[in-house]
């Protein structure tokens, strides 16, 4: 069955969320739950925004494309959130809980699989969360499994000592992935950090205790704001009421306050910072800038920046790749905690100057602060955005992600459509003028990964002058100052011949 | 005169043509369509059956794919990729073992213009002798920086080439075999290819995609490729080989690909499938996942995949113990490979695999969008796979057992490995004194 939505009908919507809105407003006698507001994703998708409780709020998506569903569950804490020393802690309590819950691995894994389910979990940046996909008539199981890890985790200290072998064997995966290192090493600088690494160190996981995991799960994890994302074949009825059911309302939860516009680690804007190396086969650039976070009118219009660097054609991407300067080049767009980032990236063969890429950039920069983009530029940088958040939709498990990262950042699930029409928004005079107000040396940050830099006696170059020059100076002279001689004691042997002779 | 038909008519013509079923195959034209409306998006692909990697002679393999990159190549350089990016749109041009695709990803709104130029692009195709001499060498390129960056598809195609037969299809050698004249006449063929047809996933309805189809059906002529026979599998088994991957000493871990080739495309998949679904598809389920990561802690990651490659048909198992589990990972690994067919717990899981369709359905929710709907009945339709009354609950605990007898044995285990290679020597010489092994970087895999 699909949904076919006419503009008739998306209004009669609309004047429906607003009516309960104002009657849930102005009653007390509403649901435990209620709609926050609504969002139209297409023609046959609605995103509905529901607080479940005072703990707890629910982003709904009925989607009858398929027979079966995603649970998604967010908290708004991720290891970039934990403090200096600490950070490992929460990568770990997501292994216990998705692991667990209240039962034994096994026996999870097995419920989860004998009702055709799958299930998943990950720790973000600013956000943990545990995903599990079921057949559309297993609803309550996902919920009930959701509601055991959160009412009824337990920190098995057995099992914990295998996990904590699992995660050794994550963190060394980690270590040897020169990728990832450049990353945390990125990250680091970011939040003003010098050991960043989301999955914590060696040390730090090995010295974990049971009442470590048990402070931060009560304490701290369960106290943070959390959404559900359910999105497929679902009744949304059927969802209220069983969320309703499953976590009646305790009211002490945080208020869900937007994070302050900050950059973590301000010392680090304008800053270089590069990383020599005895020896490496690549090297790693990343020029990063600050600018406003998600929920700023301008976000929009650096997702446009980053594709209209990025075009196949006619771009700075291009022009770098074609030319072969650079094994990879990327420019990705982020939003995250109170701030946001543009950043260009580039991988190439450590032989090259990492400079040249630098200057391409700033070229490029320069040239858009200075002359704008082109109409074309534009188009086709707003329809490519267009075409990658809409093509999102058919993956329900990128969706919910979508819907959870906002949740967590900005405190509200539908900003993740909204941007939608943020995009749509971005007219020509944006790309200059934010490039304009953002993109300048003392609001970034540079790093990168570099061969060292040889002495001069050292260089090839000059080796090779060596190699080559002096030799041939070595044999000009020879042959110069030989010359003579030999003209020299040649002219000596001729008179001594003819001496001899003159002997003879 | 004779009156020119009706655009209508001829669409719906068209349309009849299009249902038609695919009692031999599949029929010219045809197009397999799924209305999705979930997104503004339409997402077509020309296929050419036939063209693909199959119809490559062995010295000068990667033909199919070079000429794919003139394509992509050739629209940059004229302008066609700027003005297709223009309207957001995507084009893609990818070889397959039996086919070439043009893939076209556009916002529904921007579909047709998105056409009018794709066929432009065709028609206006034509390879001078600098640009076949650019691609070839971008070609290469593109395989020493997949080498560079250790990529297991090549190491893999290698191990297959070297103990199964395969054709080596990443060989730099071989593209610089390939004359402008191979390309000329591939081209030509790819062009008049007997069988094209499209797969159309959109929000817009079949009649009006169909609308966009009818310049390609009406200007193109056949009698180029046709679609070979389907080829039958290597002989003999490979012989229990090992390969390992030089230049990664700095990791900490070993990476094992363990893969057990069975067999070629279009036999049976529901032994194979199941045996893989009860070793463990996905990231958390299987046994795989019970006994080397819940019970053992020997690893973060582990998996078996049912693949393909070529015509050959594989399941490939991975885990990633660290340096100080390896060898333990090793026998244990070995233990429940090799002891599948006396292992009660597989046999329970196959029952269960039979009993509840919830559980047999666990790893596969992703079969059930309307993109993999589609690629399934293509796939069917190609390979024309056997059918099974009864399905899953009607394979044999016998034919299990003697698939496992016949494959899983240790004179059909390929294995590769990345990580320190005196200490997976160390290792694979104290497990499998007999192993031949291979030492060697993931250049050698595009020589």
């Amino acid at each position: 069955m699909s949904l076919q939505r006419t503009p008739m009908a998306q209004e009669s919507l609309r004047i429906f969320a607003i009516a309960a809105i104002i009657f849930c407003m102005c009653t007390d006698t509403c649901l435990a739950y209620r709609l926050v507001g609504s969002e139209s994703l297409s023609d046959a998708l609605v995103a509905h925004h529901y607080t479940i409780n005072d703990r707890l709020d629910a982003v709904i998506v009925v989607d009858p494309t398929m027979p079966t569903f995603e649970y998604q569950t967010f908290y708004a804490m991720g290891h970039a959130d934990e403090p200096e020393g600490e950070q490992g802690k929460l990568h770990f309590l997501e292994h216990i809980i998705a692991g667990t819950g209240s039962g034994s691995p096994e026996e999870l894994k097995q419920l989860i699989a004998r009702n055709g389910g799958q299930s998943h979990a990950a720790t973000g940046l600013h956000l943990t969360y545990f995903t599990m996909r079921f057949p559309s008539d297993k609803l309550s199981l996902a919920i009930d499994i959701d509601r055991e890890r959160y009412f009824g985790t337990r920190i098995d200290w057995e099992w914990a000592q295998i996990e904590k072998q699992i995660v050794l064997t994550e963190l060394s995966r980690n270590i040897a992935n020169w990728g990832e290192r450049f990353s945390n090493h990125f990250w680091g600088l970011v939040y003003g950090r010098d050991n960043f690494e989301g999955v914590g160190t060696e040390a730090l996981i090995n010295g974990i205790e049971s009442g470590d995991l048990k402070q931060l799960f009560h304490n701290v994890l369960r106290r943070k704001r959390r959404l559900v994302v359910v999105i497929g074949d679902v009744d949304m009825d059927d969802v209220l009421t069983r969320l309703t059911e499953a976590y009646p309302d305790r009211g002490t939860r945080e208020k869900s306050i937007p994070a302050e516009p900050r950059f973590p680690n301000p010392d680090a804007l304008g800053e270089r910072y590069n990383v020599q190396y005895d020896s490496l086969i690549r090297s790693n650039l990343s020029k990063a800038w600050h600018i406003p976070g998600l929920d700023h009118p301008d976000h929009a219009g650096f997702h446009v920046l980053a594709s209209i660097l990025e075009r196949p054609s006619k771009s700075l991407r291009s022009s770098l790749l074609d030319s072969q300067i650079v094994n990879r080049f990327s420019v990705w767009t982020g939003g995250y905690r109170g701030f946001g980032l543009i950043a260009c990236e580039a991988v190439m063969p450590a032989d090259r100057p990492i400079e040249t890429v630098g200057s391409a950039v700033r070229e490029k920069l320069e040239e858009i602060k200075t002359h704008g983009v082109t109409e074309d530029d534009l188009a086709a940088a707003r329809n490519t955005q267009l075409r990658h958040l809409f093509c999102e939709f058919f993956d329900r498990s990128e969706m919910a992600y979508g819907f959870g990262e906002a949740f967590v950042l900005v405190g509200d699930p539908l900003h993740y459509p909204r941007m939608i029409r943020q995009i749509r928004r971005v007219d020509i005079g944006d790309i200059s003028r934010i490039a304009n107000e953002h993109l300048n040396d003392e609001k970034s940050i540079t790093l990168s990964w570099t061969l060292k830099e040889e002495p001069w006696w050292h260089k090839k170059r000059f080796r090779d002058f060596v190699i080559v020059v002096v030799p041939a100076a070595v044999l000009l002279l020879t042959v110069l100052v030989g010359g003579k001689l030999i003209q020299k004691f040649a002219g000596k042997s001729h008179s001594d011949d003819e001496t001899h002779e003159y002997h003879y | 005169m004779t009156k020119p038909m009706n655009t209508t008519i001829k669409v719906i013509l068209l349309l009849i043509v299009c249902a038609l079923p695919a009692a031999a195959g599949i029929s010219n034209h045809r197009m397999y369509y799924r209305h999705d409306d979930r997104a503004p998006i339409t997402n077509l692909e020309i296929v050419f059956l036939g063209a693909g990697s199959n119809q490559e002679d062995q010295p000068k393999t990667g033909l199919a794919t070079l000429v794919s990159k003139l394509i992509r190549n050739f629209s940059k350089e004229n302008g066609y990729t700027t003005r297709l990016e223009s309207l957001g749109t995507k084009l893609e041009i990818k070889t397959y073992f039996q086919y070439q695709i043009i893939s076209v990803s556009a916002l529904s709104r921007n579909f047709e213009a998105s056409m009018e130029i794709v066929y432009d692009l065709i028609r206006r195709l034509a390879f001078t002798d600098h640009a076949i001499e650019a691609a070839k060498k971008k070609l290469q390129t593109s395989y020493e920086k997949a080498a560079a960056f250790g990529s297991h598809r090549l190491t893999r195609s290698f191990a297959l080439a070297r103990t199964m037969g395969l054709s080596r299809i990443f060989s730099r050698e071989a593209i610089r075999r390939i004359t402008s004249e191979d390309i000329k006449q591939y081209y030509d063929r790819l062009l008049r290819t007997e069988v094209v047809f499209f797969k159309a996933i959109s929000n817009l309805d079949s009649m009006e995609i169909a609308k966009s189809l009818r310049p390609i059906m009406e200007d193109r002529q056949k009698g180029g490729f046709v679609r070979l026979p389907r080829a039958g599998a290597p002989g003999g088994l490979p012989g229990h080989s090992a390969f390992v991957v030089e230049r990664y000493s700095h990791l900490k871990n070993v990476y094992c690909y363990w893969l057990i080739p069975c067999g070629t495309v279009g036999e049976d998949d529901f032994v194979p499938s199941m045996i893989s679904t009860s070793l463990g598809t996905g990231p958390v389920s299987g046994l795989l996942y019970s006994y080397l990561r819940i019970e053992s802690g020997l690893v973060y990651g582990t998996s078996c995949s049912f693949r393909r490659s070529d015509n050959l048909r594989f399941l490939e198992i991975f885990a990633d113990p660290r340096l100080e589990n390896s060898d333990t990972l090793t026998g244990k690994l070995a233990e429940v490979v090799m002891g599948l067919a006396d292992n009660p717990r597989f046999w329970e899981t196959i029952a269960e695999l039979r009993e509840n369709q919830d559980f047999a359905n666990a790893d596969f929710h992703e079969e059930k969008t309307p993109r993999r709907g589609l690629d399934n009945e293509v796939d069917n339709d190609i390979y024309d796979r056997p059918s099974r009354e009864g399905g899953i609950k009607s394979v044999t605990d016998a034919e299990i057992r003697s698939f496992l007898e016949k494959y899983f044995v240790v004179q059909n285990m390929v294995m590769i490995f990345y990580g320190p290679k005196d200490h997976i020597v160390e290792t694979l010489e104290k497990h499998w004194p007999d192993i031949t092994i291979h030492v060697q970087p993931v250049e050698k895999a595009i020589e």
